[in-house]
């Protein structure tokens, strides 16, 4: 719990200072969010200590969250843009 | 695995399913939207203003129905598809290939020389408009490209002695921007100059063209044809978007993602695909009626009429790059990334020549068909003057031309989107790097959509 929250404070730190970097290549993330999943998602996921994959795998499901609320959010965006076109439609034809 | 498979089909079914609905919208408009317009005088029953916003929302839409499409194995499934087809003797068909690349070069000069004066019975005028830059093109991005096999300027220089220099090292300018200054020469030429109504003057510039690239060849071998040539290099990057492409034998692909990939080099490149796309769009722009009273507007306070079309050129250029280099960096931030601006830049461009085929086949196809039984008949007969017959398009085949518009915008979301999956680890931030892009998308569609909805009136103070 307290991990986590520490981790949540660095997130959020963009300043120059808080660079993660991929400890198997030369990529640079501004969260240690995104240097998760790229681990996860680049390179081979049995290279990774369990520490990585623990992390990958937390990660992983933060973004899922953040997806599933991102299309209900296009979902909500895509029905009031058909609604607006079908009343403008509806008054100036 | 298969959860996600089948979300994703039910995403894809989702977003067949508001394009069609979206369609349909439009479809009352496209009753009555007429072709790169031979008619001139209809109108709208939707007023304009609701028929653009129309277009820029389907480009919107399919925007965030894209988003829809998480799945990384099966995005990048589609990216990586690859079938090998079996084709016999390639060297053959190469050779054949060769043969008729120099038959056609030796069948422009002779017949614009000597053949009737009468543009639609001149077999050199309906070659090279016809047959190359209307019906080439298109297989290039529909089918492939096979230009470095037909261009008989290569297969000429292949015979020759070449000294085989370093372009980048002995032009004093970058060579992509040379390219690209070429390309707008061409537009330039192609729309001020009547080339399409004389033969005897397009076969001499078909000849000069000829020595430039001799000359380029001798210098630079194939380099030339590799990074200097406008013309190749238009045939290779919209070959980028076609289903067929050779790689050790012929291979098949998804369209559209060979623009995945990296395969832009420098900015001078970019420069290049944006070009390509706003000459094609500036082709259609000053065939409408609000540039003529613009063109005479201007003539009129007294600016002279031979500096009004490059200087248009050049400013609308400009503006088309400029509008997509800020709007790809604009839309960089968004992202939260260290990558470098200069690698969006690079990456989202190609995605806009699925944009330039949409518009080049939207503007071109109702042509080409039109033209196809003339070139037939001037080909077989290229000294007779006999009677001209051309296809007659029905009515509802302009109305093609604005589908072609938005697919080419479609496919073009879609590359965006797998572009932004390879270079973000984070779906969302792949999503929130797009919606610049996005933005300068829906601008063009319905600057394109605009042009396309008007009437054609032959451009003022040319030929």
């Amino acid at each position: 719990m307290t991990d986590a929250n520490l981790d949540a404070t660095a997130d959020t730190d963009t300043g120059p200072g808080s660079d993660h970097s991929c400890p198997y290549c030369d990529r640079v993330f501004a969260r240690a969010d995104y240097r998760d999943l790229h681990l996860g998602v680049e390179h081979d996921r049995d290279r990774l200590t369990d520490a990585e994959r623990a992390a990958f795998a937390d990660a992983r499901e933060a973004e899922e969250e953040a997806l599933t609320i991102f299309r209900y959010k296009s979902l909500g965006l895509l029905v009031v843009a058909y609604f607006l076109f079908l009343m403008a439609y509806a008054v100036s034809l | 695995m298969a959860d996600a498979t089948r979300r994703v089909a039910r995403a894809v079914a989702a977003l067949l399913a508001v394009t069609l609905a979206a369609s349909a919208l439009v479809g009352r408009a496209l009753a009555h939207g007429g072709s790169i317009g031979q008619s001139a005088g209809r109108s709208l029953d939707v007023p304009t203003w609701l028929f653009l916003s129309t277009g820029g929302a389907v480009v919107g839409a399919s925007f965030l129905l894209s988003t829809f499409a998480t799945d990384r194995a099966f995005v990048s499934r589609i990216h990586a598809y690859r079938r090998a087809l079996a084709a016999p003797r390639l060297d053959l068909l190469a050779t054949a290939g060769r043969a008729i690349g120099l038959l056609g070069l030796s069948t422009v000069v002779a017949v614009g020389y000597l053949g009737p004066s009468e543009p639609l019975q001149n077999g050199a005028i309906l070659v090279v408009w016809g047959g190359w830059w209307a019906g080439l093109a298109m297989s290039a991005y529909l089918f492939g490209n096979a230009w470095p096999v037909l261009d008989p300027w290569r297969t000429l220089a292949s015979a020759l002695p070449t000294r085989d220099r370093d372009p980048t090292a002995v032009l004093p300018v970058s060579v992509p921007w040379l390219s690209t200054v070429g390309l707008l020469g061409l537009f330039w030429i192609e729309i001020v100059s009547p080339l399409a109504d004389a033969p005897r003057l397009l076969a001499t510039v078909v000849v000069a063209y000829s020595v430039v690239a001799l000359s380029g060849a001798f210098l630079f071998g194939d380099r030339y044809f590799e990074e200097v040539d406008p013309i190749a290099r238009v045939f290779r990057l919209y070959g980028a978007v076609a289903p067929l492409t050779y790689d050790d034998g012929i291979q098949l692909r998804i369209p559209g993602s060979g623009l995945e990939a990296d395969i832009l080099d420098s900015r001078g490149e970019v420069a290049f695909v944006v070009a390509l796309l706003w000459g094609t769009t500036y082709d259609g722009l000053v065939a409408t009626p609000p540039w003529a009273t613009f063109a005479r507007a201007v003539v009129g306070v007294g600016v002279p009429a031979t500096l009004l079309y490059p200087v248009a050129l050049v400013v609308g250029f400009l503006t088309f790059y400029g509008g997509y280099l800020l709007c790809v960096r604009y839309g960089a931030r968004f992202a939260d990334t260290r990558r470098d601006d200069a690698e969006f830049v690079r990456r989202f461009a190609p995605s806009l020549l699925a944009i330039a085929a949409g518009y080049h086949v939207a503007h071109y196809l109702g042509f080409f068909l039109t033209l196809a039984p003339a070139l037939v008949g001037a080909l077989a007969a290229p000294f007779a003057h006999g009677s001209v017959s051309t296809l007659v398009l029905p009515g509802w085949f302009g109305g093609l031309s604005l589908v072609f518009v938005l697919a080419g915008h479609l496919l073009a979301v879609w590359v965006a989107h797998g572009v932004g999956y390879e270079l973000f680890p984070s779906r969302l931030q792949a999503v929130r790097s797009q919606y610049g892009l996005t933005a300068i998308m829906i601008l063009y569609t319905m600057t394109s959509l605009w042009i396309v909805s008007r009437p054609y009136v032959a451009p003022p103070f040319v030929g």
